[in-house]
């Protein structure tokens, strides 16, 4: 399990003036379900068509199992594609789309067939078999798209924001259906998207890209809870930044002085650093408990209900922005209240880029 | 209130009726004294009767010209659709430097007029001392055809198209079962239509085949030297079947276009 399916090695690529990558490094776990997310431009489908044979890198190496690509074609790649506007072939049945691959790579027809029904079966598209694409609804092109890379049993399998194009509802459905479908046949997927929900639903590894490089690498656990940088605390998901500079450091913790408190994080930055604390709203309380800190008090400016919790927005005394809090369903709050806020210093993640 | 819409709407309708008065009549008329039965086609129409059809199937040369005219147009369009078909796929998916410019070249000769081509195509014909005859008439229609074929391809295989190429690609194909197995049948109606316009216009075209033919000649050629004789009846018939195969290729392409739309 723990064998290593795709290597990037120091890849950068860059599109005339444009830099779209610089310095990439990344390990890919076979069997894993790998997610690159970032915003519009970061660089994502750019490593994915480098992956996948369809762009060369202007410098480094990438390797997969252990075997270095440089100069190979994406046809003789051990890598299968799912585009984003599924690239489906039009003039073909459903099983022939399915089809196509193998019968390029000469399987006999019997086994074709079978291969075929078995991979049509798993999306659940047997009975669509001899329907022609055009008939065919957004989510079912999808899984048609899906068999046709999968049939070929690639040792990797590329979607480039396979979800995109769906609305909302079949969204979350078919993010299920890939993760259960990557569980079953155990090949490693590299998916891109900029969801980060769907991200947090489907990976086993995230990886936060902006601007061409790397920003984080994690389960969605620890991408979420302790994120490494300043900007995958505000991408994924809320975060409320308190900037301040490390006072005292003693073992594991720093203590770092911010607009109006002294606050010992979890760290290793030396003395008179400026950094910056990142405390999702989840974590803010108006209760105190045994180790929490204080925060200071401020008042609700604007309140809304979200179903799970209301979201608030209070005005700190001495903060230059107001901090996001989300009060427990039962605690309706009202504009003007005056809050005391509190967080538990293992909730606060400590964040020197 | 129907009567007072119609007085009021009477500049326009008679604008209409004028329009395609202009249009049709010429062709009406053509037609019409094709079947007269007299010698003169002039009024007073004294018909119907089609003996002049009957004149124009036992007239050899004329049946001679239909024949070279056929085979000129379905030979000189098959070559335009797929040097036309090249040209388009290599501009639109090879990295080729100056790829606008050689596009740009492709095209141009659509904005030349025929006169001057004919005129080119005979002063170079002279040059290489390559004899007039139907091929050099269909090297003509190449000329004038491949452009147009080029045009309508090229501008079929957009982004999306690239894409499916890509992905049979990725799929194990090489390049030419990219072509033949994707590319060609996804272009389908798009190869179809430039064929069908190809040969409507090598059909008609008068100019470059008058220039350079010599003993065998295509119809227009044929018909034309018909007409320095004098108007006769056998001319209207012969220039209504020209317009008929003309209309019936037309209203083809016409049905084939919709269909595929619906698709
Ligand atoms: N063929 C190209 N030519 C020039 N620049 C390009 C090309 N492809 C990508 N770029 C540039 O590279 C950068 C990264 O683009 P890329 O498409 O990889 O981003 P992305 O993360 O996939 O964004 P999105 O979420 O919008 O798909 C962008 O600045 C883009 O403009
Ligand atoms: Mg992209």
């Amino acid at each position: 399990m723990t064998e290593e399916s795709v290597r990037f090695l120091d890849i950068g690529m860059r599109f005339g003036a444009t830099v779209a990558l610089v310095g990439i490094n990344l390990s890919i776990t076979e069997g894993s379900y790998v997610v690159l997310l970032g915003p519009s431009g970061g660089g994502k489908t750019t490593l994915l068509n480098i992956l996948g044979g369809f762009l060369e890198p202007t410098s480094g190496r990438i390797e997969i199992k252990g075997e270095d690509m440089a100069g190979v074609p994406a046809a003789k790649r051990p890598t299968a594609t799912v585009f984003q506007d599924y690239a489906l072939f039009p003039h073909m049945s459903i099983e022939g789309n399915v089809a196509f691959g193998l019968k390029m790579r000469k399987v006999p027809r019997a086994a074709r067939e079978i291969r075929v029904s078995k991979a049509l079966a798993m999306v659940k598209l047997g009975p669509v078999a001899q329907n022609r694409v055009h008939e065919l609804s957004g989510g079912q092109r999808q899984r048609v798209a899906l068999a046709r890379s999968l049939v070929v049993e690639p040792s990797v399998l590329l979607l480039d924001e396979p979800l995109g194009a769906l609305d909302l509802k079949l969204r979350r459905q078919m993010q299920d259906e890939l993760k259960a479908i990557q569980k079953r046949v155990g090949t490693t997927f590299v998916h891109v998207t900029h969801d980060q929900e769907e991200a947090m639903a489907i990976a086993d590894t995230i990886v936060v890209m902006n601007r061409g490089s790397i920003e984080d690498v994690g389960t969605p656990e620890r991408v979420y809870l302790r994120p490494a940088t300043r900007f995958t605390a505000n991408f994924m998901g809320e975060s409320n930044i308190l900037t301040g500079r490390v006072t005292e450091v003693s073992g594991e913790f720093v203590t770092v002085a911010t607009a109006n408190t002294n606050m010992a994080v979890r760290g290793t930055v030396p003395v008179d650093y400026e950094v910056a604390i990142s405390i999702r709203p989840e974590h803010l309380h108006t209760e105190d408990k045994s180790g929490r800190i204080q925060l200071g008090t401020g008042y609700v400016t604007e309140y809304g209900f979200r179903g799970t919790h209301h979201q608030c927005t209070v005005r700190m005394e001495r903060f230059d922005t107001p901090l996001r809090v989300r009060l427990p369903q039962s605690k309706i709050p009202a504009s003007g209240e005056q809050l005391t806020l509190y967080v538990d210093p293992d909730d606060a993640v400590l964040l020197d880029r | 209130m129907a009567s007072s819409r119609l007085f009021r709407n009477f500049p326009a309708i008679s604008y209409v009726v004028l329009i395609y008065g202009f249009i049709f009549l010429p062709v009406v008329v053509l037609v019409l004294f094709s079947f007269q039965d007299s010698r003169i086609p002039i009024p007073p129409f004294d018909g119907p009767s089609l003996k002049w059809y009957g004149a124009i199937l036992d007239d050899r040369r004329m049946m001679d010209a239909l024949f070279n005219s056929v085979t000129v147009g379905l030979l000189s369009s098959m070559v335009s659709v797929v040097l036309g078909f090249l040209a388009a796929y290599s501009l639109a998916r090879l990295n080729i430097p100056g790829a606008r410019f050689f596009q740009g070249l492709l095209i141009a000769p659509l904005t030349v007029s025929y006169l001057i081509i004919a005129m080119g195509l005979l002063i170079t014909f002279t040059e290489l001392g390559i004899p007039k005859s139907l091929l050099t008439v269909g090297i003509g229609h190449v000329v004038i055809n491949m452009p147009l074929c080029f045009a309508i391809l090229y501008s079929q295989m957009g982004e999306h198209q690239a894409n499916v190429e890509r992905a049979a690609r990725d799929l194990g194909a090489h390049d030419l079962q990219v072509m033949l197995l994707v590319s060609v049948p996804m272009l389908w109606p798009a190869l179809f239509a430039s064929f069908v316009l190809s040969v409507t216009f090598s059909w008609d075209e008068f100019i470059i085949a008058f220039m350079v033919s010599r003993f065998d000649v295509t119809l227009p050629v044929e018909i034309w030297s018909m007409l320095r004789s004098g108007l006769n009846p056998k001319t209207n018939a012969v220039g209504s079947l020209v317009f008929m195969v003309s209309f019936v290729v037309v209203l083809l392409l016409d049905v084939l276009i919709s269909r595929t739309r619906r698709l």
